[in-house]
């Protein structure tokens, strides 16, 4: 007999790595209208309505690629980053309720879950840097891991200002504990940790304008400039995909989750996670790259004392 | 006119021109070893380097250094002939002469004594002959070029 | 010093480079092809993690000669070679071979026409400065503004096409004229695009220049001293963004710059903020310029009355002209005959060029982009 629980999360990394996959196209399509629309100029239009179709093709396009190793890389390594890189953000799925029942692993420390596989990322980064044999990897590579480390911190901080708060790190449990209404969310109540979550979110899944280890006009391409065809590609899901899983934690742990009024549903937690993808998309496009040193000054100058402040602050209402 | 400050130098011509007519207020042809004295003197006054250039002439190579300043307008030439295709550099005096002389090497195969760094900058290492350079027939004489220069000695002489 | 055959012995720069190597120091090739450098331009850089410790460009990756060229054209056909040293200036350098023949030859423009080089070469100065803003912060990590200057740019070049009849390689300037003339229409739409124009300045400034982000990327990076652009013979912004207040429209006064009234923007900040906001408030300039031109200029002919075979004397003569970089200047040598005897061009870029490997000495690479793009280099004008 297979275990019943073994089962239902095959079924659903099957369901979730399907999920992450449309979603990438969808945002893919969707990162380039915005883009379009905010330097008014219309976007893709050639491939189906409106451009529709133009993911699907640039995606038919990257798999139809030659996959090539450059010479004096190592090949394994190089070849091992790109699906170490994507592998961990679908697991973080795992322990998201998307809906009062949807859930696909209902674990007690799923926040940790999350927290442990979204540090695996880095490692990949930094062995596509290091194994491609590229100078400007490896400085895409050191950055990165610079980045990511600085500011898992603050990161921490503030997932932790959260779990004091609710007392819980699981995420169905903070989900329930805030109510139907907006003024009952964890946003109000606590908006210094939201906006630090958000920052570093920005950050870890190196967005701009924090899109150090791959600033194409310092790094050539950083951490990915060896990689081509479904190498490349897999880095670029991965990179949707973290800013799902970002924007879902960020959903679960300050915007209510699944909760809203009139119909609480996933409809609701999609709506929120949906609206802060296209803020941080929005970011993308408005605001230049910051310096590698401001970015850490950022992180260990005002972050950190920040977000200890708030842990402060939150104990204080938690005492109350 | 005034004496030029660049009068007191041992110049083989020197003269006052039209700024209208040539674009130039003063041009001064120096014996090659007063080249280095010049762009000190220019330096000192204010002037700043706008290029090194050469041309070939029957006497030999010209080379020409453009000055001007920022304050008072007024382009200045210094020339000076060399007949073995060598001259003093000037990059120790203006950080910029470093490329505009890189760059007459390029062209003219002219060498600068005592540049540290005088490797091709804008043609690949392995040209043979120098691209500007003209043949014997092809090239005019001083007098040709600056009519005020027609003094009795040519620098040779001199 | 050394002679050809010790450079072959020696190899080129790259192992030049390499041999010089410190053990925990990384030789980093940025170019010739890479985003930042705009072009083929290259640079060799030692860095130790990510501070250079020195830097060299290396060059000629575009050279194509021109000085030789013109050694073999007779002198209307040299003029077509001259959009193709600086490409998004090419009327300022159209214009610095043209004078200096004029110069020689003592045939000057006719006054309509002087007045047309004016509004041409003020507006190409527009299209070129716009188009520096949107790379310049392209390589700050802003994708969106260079989209906004080319909207802008799309309208100038139309006008531009219409009174020149090129886009990009300009070659409308003439032996005592220009090529064609500016009708009541044109002038209408040069009106329009510089109310236009002063609307977005205004934009631009409230949407990027006033941004903490680019502040931050662009204040007290790269610092050039007035006596450091002074000893490699910085001109234009650059130099500008010093506090000198230089500019050769107003220093040697020529064609009708004397008669139009504008100032020279200069920054005591010597930053790359310095120039950038030299720049900006240049773009501002050359609307009053061309506003004032297009109600001064007089009616007659665009061309003067030459002989079709010009006879230009034998002599010297240098011409300078204002380009969007800085002086661009043309020294001429005429033996008398069809074609120049010896033609050397002074390109701006290549004397701005020159300081960055002092200037960019313990910067960061990413200060180093930043310090590139204030330059404004234009690479097949430093290549020539």
């Amino acid at each position: 007999m297979i275990d019943p629980q073994l089962l239902r999360i095959l079924i659903a990394l099957v369901g979730i790595l399907g999920f992450v996959a449309l979603n990438a196209l969808a945002l893919v399509y969707a990162e380039r209208k915005i883009a379009g629309h905010v330097q008014r100029r219309p976007g893709p239009y050639e491939v189906g309505p409106h451009g529709i179709l133009q993911p699907l093709a640039d995606a038919l396009k990257l798999m139809g690629k030659q996959l090539t190793t450059p010479r004096d890389a190592d090949p394994v390594i190089f070849w091992l980053a790109p699906i170490l890189c994507f592998m961990p953000v679908a697991l973080c799925i795992l322990p998201i309720p998307f809906g009062p029942n949807l859930i696909a692993l209902d674990l007690n420390l799923g926040m940790v879950l999350i927290l442990a596989f979204a540090g695996l990322g880095v490692l990949s980064i930094c062995l596509a840097g290091w194994g491609s044999n590229n100078k400007w990897g490896l400085l895409g590579a050191a950055r990165a891991v610079a980045q990511n480390v600085a500011y898992e911190i603050p990161l921490l901080l503030a997932v932790l200002s959260v779990a004091f708060m609710t007392g819980s790190l699981n995420l169905a449990t903070i989900t329930e504990g805030q109510g139907t209404w907006p003024w009952q969310w964890n946003v109000l109540l606590n908006p210094l940790g939201f906006i630090i979550y958000f920052i570093c979110a920005l950050a870890e899944t190196n967005r701009a304008p924090f899109d150090l280890p791959e600033a194409e006009s310092e790094l050539t391409a950083g951490f990915h400039t060896e990689y081509s065809g479904m190498g490349f590609g897999l880095f670029f899901m991965a990179e949707y995909a973290n800013m799902i899983v970002a924007c879902s934690v960020a959903t679960v742990l300050f915007l209510g989750g699944w909760n809203g009024p009139f119909a609480p549903g996933w409809w609701w937690f999609l709506l929120k996670m949906y609206a802060l993808i296209f803020l941080i998309i929005q970011i993308r496009w408005t605001y230049p790259r910051v310096r590698f040193d401001q970015l850490l000054n950022l992180c260990w100058r005002w972050l950190v004392p920040l977000a200890l402040l708030n842990l402060v602050y939150v104990t204080i209402i938690v005492k109350l | 006119m005034s004496a030029h400050f660049l009068q007191d130098l041992p110049c083989l011509f020197a003269a006052a021109q039209d700024p209208l007519r040539t674009g130039l207020t003063f041009s001064v042809l120096l014996p090659p070893d007063q080249v280095c004295q010049s762009a000190r003197l220019c330096r000192d006054k204010g002037y700043h380097l706008e290029d090194v250039t050469v041309s070939e002439v029957q006497e030999g190579t010209l080379v020409l250094y453009h000055y001007d300043h920022f304050d008072r307008p007024g382009r200045i030439c210094c020339m000076a002939v060399s007949l073995d295709n060598t001259i003093d550099s000037i990059a120790g005096i203006f950080s910029g002469a470093d490329w505009h002389e890189r760059e007459c090497f390029d062209f003219f195969g002219t060498v600068f004594n005592g540049h540290g760094n005088l490797l091709p900058l804008l043609l690949p290492p392995d040209v043979q002959t120098p691209p500007l350079k003209k043949p014997e027939q092809g090239k005019i004489s001083l007098t040709t070029l600056f009519p005020w220069a027609q003094a009795p000695a040519t620098p040779e002489e001199a | 010093m050394f002679t050809r055959e010790q450079i072959a012995e020696r190899g080129f720069y790259t192992q030049h480079f390499e041999q010089g190597k410190q053990d925990n120091t990384l030789i980093l090739n940025m170019g010739p092809q890479h985003p930042s450098t705009h072009g083929v331009l290259r640079v060799m850089l030692e860095i130790d993690g990510e501070y250079i410790l020195r830097a060299e460009p290396v060059l000629g990756y575009i050279h194509r000669m021109h000085e030789k060229m013109a050694e073999g054209k007779t002198y209307a056909q040299f003029i077509t070679n001259m959009g193709r040293v600086d490409y998004l200036h090419a009327l300022a350098w159209n214009w610095a071979f043209v004078g200096a023949v004029e110069k020689l030859g003592d045939t000057p423009p006719t006054p309509r026409a002087e007045y047309l080089r004016v509004i041409t070469c003020e507006l190409n100065r527009i299209s070129s400065h716009l188009l520096w803003w949107g790379a310049y912060l392209l390589d700050l990590g802003a994708f969106t503004p260079i989209l906004y200057a080319f909207g802008d740019r799309e309208e100038l070049l139309d006008i531009l096409q219409d009174l020149t009849g090129s886009r990009l390689t300009y070659a409308s300037f003439t032996f005592g004229g220009v090529v064609a003339d500016m009708n009541d229409a044109l002038r209408e739409r040069i009106t329009r695009f510089i109310a236009r124009m002063r609307d977005r300045l205004h934009m631009y400034k409230s949407l990027v220049t006033d941004n903490f982000i680019l502040l931050g990327r662009v204040e007290d990076i790269g610092h050039i001293p007035m006596d450091m652009a002074v000893r490699y013979g910085a001109t234009g912004p650059v130099l500008r963004g010093s506090g000198v207040a230089y500019d050769v429209r107003r220093a040697e006064p020529y064609s009708v710059y004397p008669q139009l009234d504008f100032i020279v923007p200069t920054s005591d900040r010597t930053d790359a903020l310095g120039r950038y906001l030299v720049r900006m408030q240049e773009l501002e300039q050359s609307l009053n310029i061309i506003e004032q031109a297009v109600v001064q200029i007089p009616e007659g002919e665009i061309q003067a009355k030459m002989p079709k075979k010009p006879k230009i004397p034998a002599g010297e003569v240098y011409f300078a002209v204002e380009g969007a970089r800085g002086k661009i200047g043309c020294y001429l040598q005429s033996d008398g005959g069809g074609s120049p005897y010896r033609i050397k061009l002074r390109a701006p870029s290549f004397s701005n060029l020159s300081l960055f490997a002092e200037l960019s000495q313990g910067t960061l690479l990413a200060d180093a982009v930043s310090i590139l793009g204030s330059l404004d280099l234009v690479i097949p004008e430093i290549d020539r």
